[in-house]
């Protein structure tokens, strides 16, 4: 007899001949959940992430060798094209594809943050430019936004505090 | 050689990641938000520069860095410009990408239609 779901709080699903309490049905549930496979996972964040970070440094060699820029002066530009690759790609919806496989290997460069924003952007779309595009585009990458300028405001602070004048 | 260490500390920083997402179990806004945490606190005790000298983009392109730029920006405008200087200064080195991101993704918003 197949069971019908009803979603009461505190009702009890008829499964099978079986009576069970939210508790119970839970623990059956999270024995038939797959299992997150923590070290294939970590391998595919590993490589992912580590070609996305070998990727930077080829084009960071590009401006260096070619514009005559220093590192730090090529770190910029070699975010900016970064990013302007992940646009495309997710635009294209490639990159969500890469990030079901790679997992942080994706989403922790700052192609993953350029993925949040424009991957917001595009699908709020339909909520027209300002509420949907303009409002969106910062509901995953703001949280990223507020908690770094909270820190590096703080630690700032104890700098002046301290009276360190910003010497590192 | 630095190729080599730029794949390797950069996958080792998003391995990081996955563990956090994967054993402490956070979303990955709470991944990310902690990552540039990490990367801000790291700059203030002088750690993240000597490993983007070793290791270049590796240690510059994943989000940690981030949280370092924002500090670094607001310490060096301090030091230049005095206390004002840490308002002042947090988006200074962020500015290329955080611009970069905004401008992309609007350009792709209004050109591209949404998958799935």
């Amino acid at each position: 007899m197949p069971a019908k779901a009803k979603n009461k709080p505190g009702a009890r699903v008829k499964l099978n001949h079986l009576l069970l309490t939210e508790q119970e049905y839970k623990q059956v549930a999270d024995q038939h959940k797959p299992k997150t496979n923590i070290w294939g996972n970590c391998l595919r964040a590993f490589l992912v992430g580590g070609l996305i970070c070998l990727l930077g440094q080829c084009i960071q060699q590009l401006f260096m060798t070619f514009a005559d820029m220093t590192a730090r002066e090529a770190a910029s530009p070699t975010v900016a094209v970064l990013i302007f690759i992940s646009v495309v790609l997710t635009s294209l919806g490639v990159y969500d594809k890469i990030a079901q496989w790679a997992g942080a290997g994706t989403a922790v460069p700052v192609t993953g943050f350029a993925n949040s924003m424009c991957s917001s952007a595009i699908e709020s779309k339909a909520e027209g430019l300002v509420l949907g595009v303009g409002a969106n585009m910062f509901k995953l990458a703001g949280s990223v936004i507020v908690f770094g300028v909270v820190a590096a405001f703080i630690v700032g602070v104890i700098h002046v505090i301290f009276g360190l004048g910003g010497v590192h | 050689m630095i190729f080599l260490w730029a794949f390797l500390i950069g996958g080792l920083i998003c391995v990081v990641g996955q563990l956090m997402m994967d054993v402490l179990k956070l979303t990955p806004a709470h991944t990310m938000s902690s990552l540039v945490v990490a990367g801000a606190v790291m700059d203030a005790i002088g750690w993240y520069d000597p490993l983007v000298k070793f290791a270049g983009a590796g240690a510059s392109v994943p989000i940690t860095s981030f949280g370092n730029s924002l500090v670094h920006g607001a310490l060096t405008e301090l030091q230049r410009d005095g206390w004002i200087g840490v308002i002042t200064g947090i988006f200074d080195v962020t500015s290329a990408g955080i611009s970069a991101a905004i401008i992309f993704s609007f350009l792709a918003a209004l050109v591209a239609r949404p998958k799935g």
